[in-house]
């Protein structure tokens, strides 16, 4: 299943057009936004770190061609920078043995694992895939948790279930999509335990 | 491991205890450490819905448009002293460091290894123990193990060693007229072949100066600065700030009440251009600032020129460095 993206306007772009600069903005916030807020758990270093990106892309806006990727462009240094501030954060936070240093090293981990942005979207393709084919019910369940704003609380309210049984059904879920995407995720311990 | 803990480390809803609980039981099991970091990043990527922050990103772009049609250099801080002109560049871009790192392991001895960090990026060491080494802007590292076991670093450039406590290691940074001895500390070490001066900042722990015949010349506690002057053969210990010595390491320039030429030298080896200061009391005037090292040296400079009618002149080079020339 392949994406339409859209195609930038380059010459825009070189020229600084804000028009064209908002349509940037609008097709990759949100994705860049949500990697460093989940990743980094703070919103407003996430926002500046993606903000600084957006200047960096503005920053070299001249030596844009139709070549370069802006996409993996943008993807990349908004990783870097997260994993730099992690590992920033985990240098401090290593002196004072707060338990939010091995928290931040797991982070640091698990963002290096996105690869790169090929590897990335082709993860996120898959994971889209996957999660249309769940069962329905899990499915409503899990397109709720989906968004930030509804708590397991807020989704057993509105779904008339309990909070176990929203638990359960974002555990089935992810349990699914994990098998499902076995070949995308990188595995290194083949021998599968569940979590629990 | 009950599922429920598990799903509040996820969404992020435990308490201190129970993250406390969770985390020491996977840093020790590397097949369910490796699990959780799947579904960790199956669980982002999983409620991805760029939709929804829709009302960050709009804030976010109009402070972006508002960045980028105000970057014209204005002038924005005040509070000018006479010799200090305070420029702090809060609205730049963070720093990409190149974590670049050239491990060369020569063929003759696997206890020799060289590292070295390109201009204008800072790599990261970590040996084997835990312990880590940053280096700077074209820094070139040489660690090997003497007979006595030791571990010998040789270091031109300057480099931040954060090593693990190990009473059955003993870790040696050797600076030719004197060695650094440690046991499990954290400090920064400045010395390249080009100056004039080898300094050394403790963060914490202790470090002893040794006298390359063996003598302890002085012991360092945390927050001492300590420069030693290779053409008198003087050492000076200061109290100083560790977060100043080791701000390259967090991808910043901090320079307090330092003369231009020291500065110049500084932006010299970053940007690996050459800088030529036409005045000799422009040269001895001091500033104090703090710039991000992702910044473009263009923009170093014309803040320099709106802060105190500095004139710059960038010379491209088709071969070799780039000539900037500054006058008042």
């Amino acid at each position: 299943m392949d994406k339409q993206y859209p195609i930038f306007n380059i010459t825009a772009l070189r020229k600084g057009e804000k028009k064209a600069y908002e349509e940037i903005y609008t097709e990759f916030f949100g994705v860049l936004y949500h990697l460093c807020l989940h990743y980094l758990r703070n919103e407003k270093i996430a926002e500046e770190l993606v903000q600084d990106t957006f200047l960096k892309l503005w920053e070299i806006r001249e030596t844009l061609n139709e070549q370069i990727n802006i996409r993996s462009f943008l993807y990349t240094i908004t990783k870097n920078n997260c994993l730099n501030h992690l590992r920033n954060q985990k240098i401090s936070l290593k002196h004072q043995e707060n338990m939010k240093y091995l928290e931040m090293q797991f982070n640091y981990e698990a963002l290096e694992k996105l690869g790169n942005y090929i590897q990335f979207e082709e993860l996120r393709n898959k994971i889209d895939d996957a999660i249309s084919k769940l069962p329905s019910e899990i499915i409503e369940t899990f397109r709720l948790s989906r968004f930030e704003e509804f708590s397991y609380k807020e989704i057993a309210d509105q779904q008339g279930i309990s909070i176990k049984t929203v638990e359960a059904r974002i555990s089935r879920a992810l349990r699914i999509l994990r098998v499902e995407l076995k070949d995308y995720l990188p595995i290194i311990y083949m021998i599968s335990r569940i979590f629990c | 491991m009950s599922e429920e803990i598990f799903h509040k480390i996820l969404n992020n809803t435990a308490d201190e205890s129970e993250k406390q609980e969770f985390f020491r039981s996977i840093e020790i099991d590397p097949e369910k450490k490796e699990e959780y970091l799947q579904y960790k990043n199956l669980y982002i990527l999983g409620n991805l819905n760029p939709d929804q922050y829709r009302k960050q990103q709009d804030e976010s772009f109009s402070n972006f448009w508002d960045r980028v049609q105000s970057a014209k250099p204005q002038r924005f801080i005040g509070q000018w002293m006479r010799y200090a002109a305070v420029f702090i560049l809060a609205s730049v871009l963070s720093f990409m460091a190149n974590y670049v790192l050239y491990p060369k392991e020569s063929a003759d001895s696997g206890n020799h290894i060289e590292y070295s960090s390109e201009k204008g990026s800072v790599s990261t060491v970590h040996l084997k123990d835990g312990s880590s080494i940053w280096l700077s802007s074209g820094t070139k590292l040489v660690i090997d193990k003497n007979k006595k076991g030791e571990t010998i670093a040789r270091l031109n450039g300057e480099a931040f060693f954060d090593l693990i406590s190990n009473p059955n290691r003993k870790f040696i940074v050797d600076l030719g007229q004197f060695q650094i001895r440690d046991i499990g500390t954290a400090f920064n070490v400045r010395a390249y072949e080009s100056e004039n001066t080898i300094s050394t900042t403790l963060v914490k722990g202790q470090i002893d100066l040794i006298k390359d015949s063996g003598k302890s010349l002085l012991t360092i506690k945390p927050g001492e600065y300590v420069k030693y002057d290779k053409t008198n053969k003087e050492i000076a210990v200061n109290q100083q700030d560790p977060s100043i010595a080791t701000a390259w390491k967090d991808g910043k320039f901090v320079f307090i009440n330092q003369p231009l030429s020291e500065i110049c030298m500084e932006l010299e080896n970053w940007y690996n251009v050459e800088i030529r200061i036409d005045d000799l009391k422009l040269a001895n005037t001091r500033y104090t600032s703090v710039v991000k090292r992702s910044t473009t040296i263009e923009m170093v400079l014309k803040i320099l020129s709106v802060t105190d009618q500095i004139q710059y002149e960038i010379t491209n080079k088709k071969e070799g460095k780039d000539i900037i020339r500054i006058r008042k």
